[in-house]
């Protein structure tokens, strides 16, 4: 009985003593859905993309409803010397406490991506409510301008960046989504050097950039301006040092062995026109890499072996034939091929190991590398490609002919 | 039988009327061989006590006996046994004992050639009807429920088990109540050990009263100092009949339904009879389903708080959105909006139990709309909270047993305040020593916990899902071990269809 009495008030104590010290109630967080850095001057200059929940809950009745009138984020910037500095300085001006591990996605402007971003680095992998997981994109210009973008039709843009990315790299395989973790394991691997997709605003022909950032975005069908992912910026360790294009990526995301779904439009056999072509559905694909020494010189052999189907066709010949579906095959992988060392050249040409070659070497031959490390990057030049593709499509779909006006 | 030469009649009557203090129900009649002699037998008995056809036999029989011109000497016990049609004849002796047998519902005969007096058990008055349980309802399977009565109750169960080896023994407890309790078990199944321990702890009580069998269940119980029911308590003559088949004693109490199990485990509480009246997968998923519900009753509240006030980073974003939305000018801290929720609940689950039935109603919309609907309009609740709330007070009457709901009732509020100080560690906080209490109870010596912890991986057959009949063939381990077999080792014959 004396010891339950104890037990129980040792409890009250406890619980009366300490008070609800890390109480946080929904209403006071100011839920971040995409953050922004740029750089001004000695600055950082952050930009916070804070959701407005009772914009966004349509739910009826009850403390709030919905209303189309009002903005579903509310975007601000504050300055610091630091990260947190800036941070800390927003509850000047915002009456929450900003809350960031609902944060999506993180836009570098190119200023801060060029000094480097190893700072932030630091913050992400530091701090217990900022997660590594954050996607990152880079953007040719100031992130703040992309934060204040609608993505219609979607009433949360930070979430709908991040949908596009991870959406893309699920299903076309176009552009890689890099976490921010992804690009801090590149900064500590032999390599050093990483994609990261760059966000921007495609103007269209008609109407500019503003366009986008009121509560009328959602009152048209076609918006004259759109939020989307455009080239990739090369980042050597965190500094971002040059654009490649979307087809040059491509290959590399084929050298990564990050091919997961894709399209592929290659010319049919035979072709007579540049209009015969067909298309290749992905549906496996696996790249092997391996470092060949040969005297000074590096030889990397790719070896990629891919299986699909056949999604869209303008070739008049006769797709039963299998002689047919070999020399398609063949074309598939020359156009692969093509892609792999376009994607190869350009490495070579930004003097960026985008395709992690300095590992495999440095995992295979030690010793070569420690002399390789120095100068590794002006190297990459004299690093020939040995590329083998094997592409198998596994059915020509539901059609074995081509619907056309010409038939065989 | 002695025969004597004077009766002591006339002072035996007075004297039975004096100890029971010249109370008005004390009703004796005087049968007369001649009008002008003293009486030659005295009825006497208490009004409303007794039955009153088996009464007109008896006074008949009586009467009967005091004309009797045969000569011979009278022999009043053999006489009425070849004439009246009632239970138990006895003579008691003593005064006290005649009183006694009168409250319990017996005539009691004094007169010419008796010392003491005969006392034959016409009980009877007024009684309820079997009807179904009002606690404990099933739609498939027996609807019959006990009564205040304990013989009635009795033939309940014996009705349900056709047994010799089926026992009851009775025994009176209550200074003032003089209350009958009887003690069923199955000779032969039960441990004896349990059985030893049952009549010891019985046989300890000594109480003026007992009016309810919730008395006898804590005067037994191992423990006081613990929210978790350790003796079972049904309406259901079949629930007892199961438990008895399987090893457990019952403890039946005149003047109430509710018949007492005992030794009873922990997870006894989330069975039903209906569980093995139904087929065993539908069973087993409703089992199942209370098995959550109990998790949801316990910690649903206690969980919404926790991760919407420290650990919002486990909720994903839309939901979150959703739920800040929601929150978005509610005054008051989650923990608090919660405990004033819970706390209308509770009472309007009190006042529906206390109410009067026509107005009950009334207060189902007023407790429904007013407070619910428009407390979440007045903006004081959120409307999330009103689900967790109702929900969780759905999912709580979903087990069967209401000593276990209200057990987990309380630690529902405990879990709720610790969740509001320290979160999901909170919760952790009080979880385990919980779950230590739990492991610590015992019931008749057997663990609370028992076929979990200690570990009988047999019993595992009937507890989270119920096996088909043809793979429980044993009884439950420990409690059920004496004797094991339920069906033989080899299974039904297979019949050879040959064409």
């Amino acid at each position: 009985m004396k010891r339950w009495s104890l037990i129980l008030c040792a409890t009250t104590v406890c619980c009366a003593l300490t008070g609800c010290w890390d109480r946080r109630e929904l209403n006071q967080l100011g839920i971040t859905a995409a953050t922004a850095i740029d750089r001004s001057g000695n600055e950082w200059v952050v930009t916070y993309q804070v959701i407005v929940p009772s914009a966004m809950w349509s739910g009826a009745g009850g403390g709030g409803s919905a209303s189309s009138s009002q903005s579903s984020v509310h975007v601000f910037t504050t300055r610091g010397r630091t990260i947190r500095e800036a941070v800390s300085r927003a509850n000047l001006e915002f009456t929450r406490e900003l809350y960031f591990s609902h944060t999506d996605v993180l836009v570098v402007g190119k200023e801060a991506a060029q000094q480097g971003i190893s700072e932030v680095l630091d913050l992400y992998l530091r701090s217990f409510d900022a997660r590594e997981t954050v996607l990152l994109t880079v953007t040719d210009g100031v992130g703040a301008q992309i934060l204040r973008q609608f993505v219609p039709p979607e009433r949360l843009p930070g979430t709908a960046i991040a949908a596009i990315l991870t959406t893309d790299q699920e299903t076309a395989g176009l552009m890689p989504a890099v976490s921010v973790f992804d690009l801090a394991k590149s900064m500590y691997s032999d390599a050093g050097a990483i994609l990261v997709p760059e966000i921007g605003i495609r103007r269209a022909d008609v109407g500019d950039a503003d366009d986008l950032e009121g509560v009328d975005a959602f009152k048209t069908t076609v918006v004259p301006t759109k939020l989307r992912l455009l080239r990739l910026g090369v980042f050597k360790g965190t500094r971002l040092v040059g654009w490649i294009g979307q087809s040059e990526s491509y290959g590399i995301d084929w050298l990564n062995n990050r091919i997961k779904q894709s399209t592929i439009t290659f010319p049919c056999p035979g072709a007579k026109s540049s209009a015969e072509q067909a298309a290749f559905q992905v549906r496996a694909a696996k790249t092997r890499v391996a470092a060949v020494k040969s005297g000074d010189a590096f030889q990397m052999s790719v070896k990629v072996k891919t299986k699909g189907t056949l999604s869209e066709s303008a070739c008049v010949k006769r797709l039963a034939d299998p002689d047919m579906i070999a020399a398609m095959e063949r074309q598939i992988e020359k156009v692969i091929q093509e892609k792999i060392r376009s994607g190869w050249n350009a490495s070579q040409r930004l003097h960026a190991d985008l395709a992690g070659f300095a590992d495999r070497i440095h995992r295979k031959y030690p010793q070569a590398w420690r002399q390789l490390k120095g100068d590794w990057d002006q190297r990459l030049e004299q690093v020939e490609l040995n590329v083998h593709v094997r592409a198998t499509v596994e059915n020509p779909g539901m059609l074995t002919n081509t619907v056309s006006d010409e038939q065989p | 039988m002695n025969v004597t030469e004077k009766p002591a009649a006339p002072s035996i009557v007075e004297r039975l009327r004096y100890q029971l203090g010249g109370s008005s129900d004390f009703i004796v009649r005087f049968i007369h061989e001649d009008p002008k002699d003293p009486f030659m037998y005295a009825v006497c008995y208490i009004d409303g006590l007794v039955d009153k056809n088996l009464l007109a036999f008896l006074l008949e029989a009586v009467a009967a006996e005091a004309r009797d011109e045969s000569g011979l000497p009278p022999d009043l016990p053999m006489s009425l046994a070849s004439r009246v049609p009632v239970g138990a004849l006895t003579d008691a002796d003593s005064d006290d004992a005649l009183v006694q047998a009168m409250l319990n519902g017996e005539a009691v005969i004094v007169g010419t050639g008796l010392t003491g007096g005969l006392c034959v058990a016409i009980p009877g008055g007024p009684s309820r009807s079997v009807e179904e349980p009002s606690s404990q309802t099933v739609v498939r399977g027996p609807k019959d429920g006990f009564t205040e009565n304990l013989a009635d109750n009795l033939s309940l169960v014996r009705r349900r088990l056709r047994t010799p080896h089926l026992r009851i023994e009775d025994r009176v407890v209550g200074r003032y109540t003089r209350t009958k309790v009887a003690v069923v078990y199955i000779e032969g199944i039960v441990q004896p050990v349990i059985l030893d321990e049952l009549r010891r702890r019985l046989d300890a009580i000594d109480i003026d009263g007992i009016l309810e069998s919730g008395y006898i269940e804590e005067l037994i119980q191992d423990t006081a100092w613990t929210p978790f029911p350790t003796i079972h308590n049904t309406e259901r003559p079949d629930t007892v009949a199961g438990h008895l088949l399987e090893g457990h004693a019952a403890v039946l109490v005149d003047g109430t339904p509710f018949a007492l199990i005992v030794p009873v485990t922990f997870f006894k509480f989330f069975l039903s009879s209906e569980d093995y009246y139904q087929r065993h997968d539908i069973a087993s998923f409703v089992r199942i389903i209370r098995f959550i519900a109990f998790f949801v009753s316990l910690l649903l509240p206690s969980l919404y708080i926790a991760v919407t006030t420290f650990q919002q980073e486990m909720i994903p974003t839309t939901m979150l959105i959703s739920l800040a939305a929601q929150r978005e000018g509610i005054p008051l801290p989650a923990l608090l909006e919660a405990l004033l929720m819970e706390l209308t609940f509770e009472v309007i689950r009190e006042a529906g139990i206390r109410m009067p039935r026509v107005i009950g109603p009334a207060i189902s919309i007023v407790g429904a709309l007013v407070l619910g609907q428009a407390a979440v309009q007045a903006g004081l609740v959120s409307g999330a909270m009103v689900i967790i709330v109702s929900f969780t007070a759905i999912a709580s009457f979903v087990i069967p047993a209401l000593g276990m709901s209200a057990a987990i009732r309380l630690m529902r509020f405990l879990l709720m305040a610790l969740a509001g100080s320290f979160g999901l560690f909170g919760i952790l906080a009080g979880m385990i020593p919980l779950l230590l209490h739990l492991v610590s109870l015992r019931s008749f010596g057997i663990p609370y916990l028992l076929p979990v912890a200690p570990l009988k991986w047999r019993n595992f057959r009937d507890l989270f899902v119920r096996l088909p009949w043809r793979a429980l063939k044993e009884r439950p381990a420990v409690i059920g071990s004496r004797n094991p077999r339920r069906q033989p080792r080899t299974g039904p014959k297979k019949e050879e269809n040959r064409t």
